[in-house]
Order: C-alpha cells, then sequence, then structure tokens
C-alpha cells in the first residue's frame, strides 16, 4: 500500500483558499485534533487567512503570542501588492520558528504532522509552514536500565531533538554531522543520524546510509526495528549494534567513530559498527580509577562465563565425570540429590524455566505487587521446593547463581542472549557430557568468529588479534596510556591525546638555578 | 525461507546427534555406589575385594533431607572372584548401586595377597580409566576387609580419614613414604624390581567397627600406621620397622621433615640425656664407585633442622659444644641410616634405587649384571656420612637443667 501512495501525483495547492481547506478536512476525515482557525483581516481587499495545525503537537503559546498576533497587526496595515504581501507572511512566520514553503497538499500534510503550523491565504498556491512543533514529552529522568553509582544520572527521553541536544552538548566540535530521515510510510519517524567528521569511519557512515534508505515499511516504533532491518548476522542470536540510553556513552562511542542512530519516539540510541566486548563495558569504567574497572571488567567477563555454562557444567560432571569432584563435595551432592525424583538435566531445565518465568512475570508485573513476585520466587519455589525433597539444594544454588551472574552483564540483550544459548548448552551437558559442552562452546566461537558489525569483525581486539585495541578489553589501561582511538573502527583521525598525559611530580624550573 | 530444507538440514543432523546418544553412559548421582577404600586378599584361591561404601545421608553434614539419621557413615561389601574384574562385576549380583571408584582414595592389601603378587592388581588399575593411579596403598597384616571396616574418630569419611593421615605423616615425620598405585608401578618395573609400601594395622581387639563404639571415648580398635613392607616383583619379601624405615627414607632421600631424639651430654664428660631434634631440612646424595671389584656407594647426607627439647646441660651460646650437639645427632641418624641398610642388606631388596644408580653410570656393565642384580646389591659397601646443622634451638639458648643448676 505504501507503494501505490508513492505513485500518487502531489496535488498542487488551490488559488481558493475554501477548495484547500475543503481538501483538508477531507484528508483529515475523521481527525478531531486538526485545527483550522479561519481569519479575515479587515484592509483593502479583505484578504481570507486560516492557520492549519494539529493540537498537541503544536506549542499554542507560541502560536498564539509570536505568531498570530504579529501577523494580524502586520497584515492589518499592509497595503503591498500580493507578492510583498507573501513575504510579509512569512516574515513574521519567521517570528514563531523556522519556515517552510509548502506548495502541493503533500509535503503540507507532512508539514502539519511534524507539528508545523500551516498559514493558508486566499489567492496563493503556495503556503507558509512555520516550526512551531512543541507539546508535552516525557521529562528528562535517570537511565532505568544502565545506572552507575558515579557519573551523569541523565537518560535519554522519547523526543529525537532532546537526544540529539543532549549529545551536541557533551560533544561541542564542529565536526560533529547529524543527518536527518524520514523512515515509514505511515509513522513518518524521524531517524537523525550522528557521527563526527574525521573521525568515524567514512564508508561505514555511507553504508549505514545506504541500509538506512533502503528500509521501506509502514512504521518504526523503535530502535529495535532499525536495528533488525540494518543490523549484519540476521539470524543470530547475538546483537551487532549497541544500544543504550545514556548520552555519555553515546558521546564516548562518537568519540572513538561509532555512528549513533536516534529514532524519534524512543529513549534508546543505537551505535554500530560494535565488537562483543563493547558489551562488557559500563560507560563507569571510564569514571572510576582504571585498578576498579579493570576488576569489574574481568568480573564482567568471569560472570558471563558462568552465566552461560555453570549449569551445563554441573549437569556434566554430576551425570558423567563424578570422579572430578572431590570426595567431599560429591558426596554432600549424592546426599542432597538422595530423594529426588527427576534426573540432574530435567531437573536443571525445570528450574532455569522457572527463573525465567519468574524474570518475565517481574518485568510485566504492575510495581506495586512486583514485591509479591520475589517472595513467591524465592521462598515458596526456592525453599519448599528444596524441603518438599523435589529440587535439590545444589541445584537452587546453582541456578540462582547463573541467574544473578547473568544480570552482572552490563547490556540487558546480550544477557538475554546468554540466557538462550544457556539452554543449548544444558542439552549439551546432558547428553554428551563435557564433550558436549566443550562442542558446545567450539561452535560459539566460531559463530562469534564469522560474525561482522558493519564490516569491523565481532571478536575484534582478539581475533584479529590488535594489540593496541586490548588497552580497553579485559583491562581497562589508565587514560594517560589510551594515546589512540580503537584500530579498525575509528577512520583517519587516530590520535586521542598528548603522548605525556601520566600526571608526574613537577620538575624543579632549572633556568631559576 | 527461514526453515528451508537447506537450512534445516544442520539443525536436524544436530538433533539426531544428541537424540542418538541419548545420554549414552549418562549415570545419576543417586545410581552411584561411593567407594572410599578398597580393601583385597585372597581367600580361597579367589580374590576378595571388600569395598567400603560412603552412606551419603550419613556422611554429609548439613544435608536439609532433615533425616540425621544415626546410622555408620559406612557400610562395607566384600565379594570374590578368580580375577580382580570378575569379582568387580560380581557386585553387580549384590549391589542395588554401581560402584564408582573414581574417588577410592585407599587401597589395602591383605598380606596374603602382597605375597600371591601384585601384577594384576597394578594391571586391571593402569589398564581401566574408572580407576586412579593415585590411590594410597597399604599393606596390611590384619584382615583387610576388617580394617576397611573400621571407623575413625573425627573423619566420617575412613578412606578419606586413611589418606589424609598417610599424606599427613609424610609430610611432618616421613618415617613412611605415601606410595600410590603408579608409584608402586614405576618402581617395581624399575631397575630394581623392588618397591616399598606402608603398612596399615589395627591395634587393639580387631573387631569391624561400630557407630556405638564412637560413643566412648575409646575404641576396642583402631587404624595405626606400622612398618615398611619391602616388595620384590610385585611379591611381599619381608618387612621393616619404623626405625629401619626411616633409615630407608634417609638414603632415598625422602625425607621432609623427621623427628630424631638422640643422647646429649650437654658439652661434660658423664650422665647423658635423651634431646629431640626435628630436621626441617634435609638432602642425601648418593655417588657410586668401583673399588677393586667392589661396588662402594657413598652416601652424603645434610641435615638442618632445630632442638626442640633437651635434659641436658645445654648451653647453645657455647660453639664448642653446638659442635658437640651436631655430632651427636650426627651419630644417630649415622646409626638409623646403618640400621635401615642393613635391613635390606639382609633381605636382599633394593629398594633405595642403587641398580638405577649403577645403571646410569655403568650402562655397559647393566646389560651383565642385571639379572644377578641381587647378589651384586648384597656385596655393595654401603659408606654414609652425615653432616648435621642446628640452625636454631628456640627461644632458650641455655637448658633448663644448666639454669637450674646455675
Amino acid at each position: 500500500m505504501g507503494q501505490k501512495h508513492r505513485e500518487k501525483m502531489p496535488q498542487p495547492l488551490s488559488l481558493h483558499l475554501e477548495d484547500n481547506l475543503a481538501s483538508l478536512r477531507a484528508a483529515a476525515d475523521k481527525r478531531s485534533d486538526m485545527v483550522i482557525r479561519s481569519f479575515h483581516v479587515p484592509t483593502v481587499n479583505q484578504m481570507e487567512y486560516a492557520l492549519v495545525y494539529i493540537e498537541g503537537l503544536v506549542d499554542l503559546t507560541s502560536i498564539n503570542e509570536s505568531l498570530l498576533r504579529p501577523l494580524m497587526s502586520v497584515l492589518s496595515v499592509h497595503d503591498g501588492d500580493s507578492a510583498e504581501r507573501f513575504a510579509a507572511i512569512q516574515n513574521c512566520a519567521s517570528a514563531a520558528g523556522p519556515t517552510v514553503i509548502v506548495e502541493d497538499m503533500e509535503s503540507l500534510w507532512q508539514q502539519i504532522m511534524q507539528g508545523d503550523t500551516v498559514i493558508l491565504a486566499q489567492g496563493y498556491r503556495q503556503a507558509v509552514a512555520s516550526g512551531t512543533s512543541g507539546g508535552e514529552w516525557r521529562s528528562i529522568a535517570e537511565p532505568t536500565t544502565q545506572n552507575v553509582i558515579r557519573g551523569p544520572k541523565e537518560a535519554f527521553t522519547e523526543s529525537l531533538r532532546t537526544n540529539t541536544s543532549m549529545i551536541s552538548r557533551r560533544l561541542k566540535s564542529p565536526n560533529l554531522r547529524i543527518q536527518n530521515k524520514i523512515i515509514g510510510e505511515q509513522t513518518q519517524t524521524s531517524v537523525s543520524v550522528l557521527y563526527l567528521e574525521g573521525i568515524a569511519d567514512d564508508s561505514v557512515v555511507h553504508e549505514i546510509q545506504r541500509r538506512l534508505d533502503r528500509i521501506q515499511i509502514d512504521g518504526i516504533l523503535e530502535g529495535g526495528y532499525i536495528e533488525e532491518l540494518i543490523g549484519d548476522a540476521a539470524l543470530s542470536p547475538f546483537p551487532t549494534m549497541f544500544n543504550t540510553e545514556r548520552p555519555d556513552a553515546v558521546t564516548a562511542g562518537l568519540l572513538e567513530g561509532q555512528i549513533a542512530i536516534v529514532v524519534d519516539g524512543s529513549p534508546f540510541v543505537l551505535l554500530a559498527p560494535v565488537t562483543f566486548f563493547a558489551f562488557f563495558e559500563s560507560s563507569e569504567d571510564y569514571y572510576q580509577r582504571f585498578y576498579i574497572a579493570s576488576f569489574l571488567r574481568l568480573l564482567r567477563f568471569g560472570a558471563f562465563f558462568i552465566s552461560l555454562l555453570l549449569p551445563s557444567l554441573y549437569i556434566a560432571v554430576t551425570t558423567y565425570h563424578q570422579e572430578m569432584l572431590p570426595t567431599t563435595l560429591l558426596v554432600s551432592l549424592v546426599a542432597q540429590r538422595e530423594g529426588v525424583p527427576l534426573p540432574a538435566l530435567i531437573e536443571a531445565f525445570l528450574m532455569e524455566i522457572t527463573f525465567e518465568v519468574l524474570r518475565e512475570a517481574g518485568v510485566r508485573m504492575p510495581k506495586a505487587i512486583g514485591s509479591a513476585i520475589s517472595i513467591v520466587g524465592a521462598l515458596v519455589l526456592g525453599q519448599a521446593a528444596v524441603e518438599a525433597g523435589l529440587i535439590s539444594a545444589a541445584m537452587v544454588i546453582i541456578v540462582s547463581f547463573t541467574a544473578i551472574s547473568n544480570f552482572v552483564i552490563p547490556s540487558p540483550n546480550l544477557s538475554v542472549t546468554v540466557g538462550l544459548i544457556r539452554f543449548t548448552m544444558m542439552l549439551l551437558g546432558g547428553t554428551l557430557g563435557l564433550y558436549g559442552v566443550m562442542v558446545g562452546l567450539m561452535l560459539l566461537c566460531i559463530h562469534l568468529a564469522s560474525l561482522r558489525s558493519f564490516g569491523v569483525p565481532y571478536l575484534m581486539p582478539v581475533a584479529p588479534l590488535i594489540w593496541s585495541n586490548l588497552k580497553d578489553v579485559f583491562i581497562r589501561f589508565p587514560l594517560w596510556s589510551m594515546r589512540t582511538r580503537p584500530d579498525g573502527i575509528a577512520g583517519k583521525n587516530r590520535i586521542r591525546q598528548k603522548k605525556t598525559l601520566k600526571p608526574q611530580p613537577p620538575q624543579p624550573n632549572p633556568g631559576k638555578e | 525461507m527461514l526453515l528451508s530444507p537447506q537450512r534445516m538440514k544442520p539443525i536436524f543432523a544436530f538433533m539426531i546427534c544428541i537424540c542418538l546418544c541419548g545420554c549414552w553412559s549418562r549415570k545419576e548421582l543417586t545410581d552411584l555406589a561411593i567407594v572410599s577404600a578398597t580393601g583385597v586378599d585372597r581367600k580361597d584361591n579367589q580374590w576378595e575385594l571388600t569395598y567400603q561404601l560412603v552412606t551419603p545421608a550419613a556422611s554429609a553434614s548439613g544435608t536439609s533431607g532433615g533425616n540425621a539419621s544415626s546410622g555408620p557413615p559406612i557400610s562395607v561389601l566384600s565379594i570374590q572372584g578368580d580375577t580382580l574384574r570378575k569379582a568387580f562385576a560380581n557386585n553387580e549380583l549384590e549391589n542395588t548401586r554401581q560402584l564408582h571408584i573414581g574417588n577410592n582414595r585407599v587401597f589395602v592389601i591383605g598380606d596374603a595377597a602382597a605375597k600371591y603378587g601384585l601384577n594384576s592388581l597394578i594391571d586391571t588399575y593402569l589398564r581401566n580409566p574408572q580407576a586412579r593411579e593415585t590411590v594410597s596403598l597399604f599393606v596390611t597384616k590384619n584382615n583387610p576387609r576388617i580394617v576397611v571396616s573400621q571407623l575413625m574418630y573425627l573423619e566420617k569419611n575412613t578412606g578419606e580419614g586413611i589418606h589424609k593421615l598417610i599424606e599427613k605423616e609424610t609430610q611432618n615425620t616421613s618415617i613412611l613414604p605415601k606410595v600410590n598405585m603408579f608409584d608402586l608401578a614405576t618402581e617395581s618395573a624399575g631397575a630394581s624390581k623392588c618397591a616399598v609400601i606402608p603398612e596399615l594395622r589395627i591395634s587393639g581387639k580387631g573387631e569391624p567397627g561400630s557407630t556405638k563404639a564412637l560413643e566412648n571415648t575409646t575404641t576396642a580398635s583402631k587404624l595405626k600406621l606400622g612398618g615398611l613392607a619391602i616388595l620384590n616383583k610385585g611379591k611381599l619379601v619381608g618387612w621393616l620397622n619404623q626405625k629401619e624405615a626411616l633409615g630407608i627414607a634417609f638414603i632415598r632421600n625422602r625425607v621432609n621433615r623427621a623427628v630424631i631424639s638422640f643422647e646429649f651430654s650437654g658439652g661434660k664428660e658423664g650422665d647423658k640425656a635423651k634431646s629431640t631434634f626435628e630436621v626441617s631440612d634435609t638432602t642425601t646424595r648418593l655417588k657410586m664407585k668401583r673399588k677393586e671389584g667392589r661396588i662402594i656407594v657413598t652416601a652424603n647426607i645434610k641435615a638442618k633442622g632445630m632442638i626442640t627439647d633437651t635434659g641436658s646441660q645445654l648451653d647453645a651460646i657455647d660453639p664448642k659444644v653446638v659442635r658437640e650437639l651436631e655430632q651427636g645427632v650426627g651419630d644417630e641418624l649415622l646409626r638409623i641410616v646403618l640400621e635401615g641398610w642393613h635391613a635390606i642388606h639382609g633381605l636382599r631388596t633394593d629398594v633405595v634405587g642403587f641398580a638405577d644408580l649403577f645403571h646410569r653410570k655403568y650402562p655397559r656393565d647393566w646389560q651383565e649384571i642385571k639379572e644377578d642384580w641381587a647378589v651384586a646389591f648384597a656385596g655393595i659397601e654401603f659408606q654414609p656420612s652425615v653432616e648435621v646443622t642446628v640452625e636454631r634451638v628456640g627461644l632458650i639458648n641455655q637448658s633448663y637443667q644448666k639454669l637450674l643448676e646455675e
């Protein structure tokens, strides 16, 4: 249906105001939020005018005070010819916001839907659209998914302009490029592509533009649509674009040569190209001392492997490789499993699924009864199941530790992926033992190595090995030692900082001796 | 398109792989009988295996099962068969669970079995992947079945307890070495074909353990480490007592720490009193040479340590006294070493590795002599020398005895 729409010739505006308004009314049939304010100015030629806008999308005060009032007063004393009058209208409209001259119904309608106010006048085939967009947005609040202890506490909102402003406020460089696109036949969503000229790789910028232009869809409601439509490896469970609601994280990404995609209506901003290891970075890593940051990074990698492998290793070792356990541990595990009716694999599956159910319930639950879930989950399912002898205590420990480790991964979309792969690993561990777990890990490695995000290998600083990029992967080196931007992501401008930034004790000035 | 046959093929193959193997060789924990110690003996011309099985519910502390059963933490199962693995397989006839020998820590060999020969035992251990060569070996003069069924204070799992016992002993007093199946296999296959295994014995009445007995502060029977069994070509040929065993340990350079009591006069003529020297660091260097057709082995033993008690008139400030002290310790050490040497010399069993020494030094002559090494070994002249360094005398320099008399 988008196709049909496109083929239609744009309908030019009529000379008669009444005709234009009539076709507008026809287009906006049953749209009660469109407002048409007609007025006429008692001058020599009794001109008829009309203001058209959508209520709620516009800033009413600005229309009344900055647009309508000066317009009326200017027009009432104006006695020039028709072209001069039109220029006067445009002049007045500029007082309220940037103006655009529209000549057909199509673009007129588009301007109205963007929150502009269109001024139509009798006897013109043109109309002036004045940027009066406004209305209610959620105000800037703290991030809900990526919290930090130290660091900026503001998060993006649903408004595209607010979001880009939050980035440009942090990045005052004249090299910051913000390119707008309208995507979605019906939703007409504004999408902005942000990058730093010279720092971002030009070819990647072009590629992203090309892929964005390819999209023909009825609507874009969130960055997730874009991610799924332009991302690489469409069938992989791993995300090939990063999303964040933190302006500082986006700014840092831009400085490293990444490209940001901001979608109107969503507080999550996409960053690309991205590597696997970026999902283990939190913006707080750079706000804390590097020892702490490095420790936390390593901890996250540990938590990643625990969350991925712990249940499968437990199943594999307890059903195939009992001799690997120290005797005391083996005896205590056997004692716990004595009387448990289910095989370890089924037991683990049940508990993992129970946890996933609890987690999903926790997300969907109205906040007021959210605490009930944790009580039911922790007490009823955990303790009671153990006491009833349905589940062994060790399994509860394994599953809860796995679950907690899962939340250590800073990026929620990677942690969900890990949760999915965990089930496959458990199946492999339960059928083939440690051998199966190793096979699974191999397949995972092969898959990860085959991924690319906008031309950048997914496992980049590690495979292919780039020594200089390893400064910011497993261990976060001190800031003064990270002299260059990451190789392979950033474009031409590689140098980040001066060489000798490491703080030194002040040298005695030899000249004064 | 997403699920085209082309795409489904690998997924299908993967699923088949998983389904076909179908949890092959899966063993649930609750299907296992965990063996913590094994006894082996010869009876009626058959092997008799005794397995000490852990009762998990009684052994594991603090399980939330709730039933704090007061049963014994172990139970014992004896099975017989023509061969070791046949006996092992006969377990299926009477045990509901599969024997899990991966965590077996202790192997107790009856002296009848040890005299019969352990080669087939070593063979099964090397051949089968489930059994571990790191199991600690013991020889007992008692019935291994009774040994394995003993209970221990403090240790719920007796097998683990015996393992700890020998490990700690080897570390702290070094009289008996910890010998595992791998050591036995390599030593028995070595140049001299001789090996040692520590003895485990029951002191007291020698009755099977019972939890009732553990309710008293002393039990009628108890496990203890004894002497050292000497094996030649996998067969038991003789025994050493603990003092001889310590001497052998010094020659073999297997001493970590040792405690030696000796007599010392405290620098004065006349009345000698007992003192203790604790060896903290010792090395033995063996050298072999031939002189007029005779093989001479010299052992240079260097021992460092401290005096931990004395009843003598010791005055450690006087270097002359210290030298005398070192002399006293050295004499005692030499006596211990010679005692051990005489014992193995009498048995004609080269457990000290002189055959390897010879093989390395005179590789050509070894081929001729190796058949009759026992004879050659009997002709070896052994010349030990001892250097003792007293590094510390503890917190007081003069003995209390001396302080009293001043």
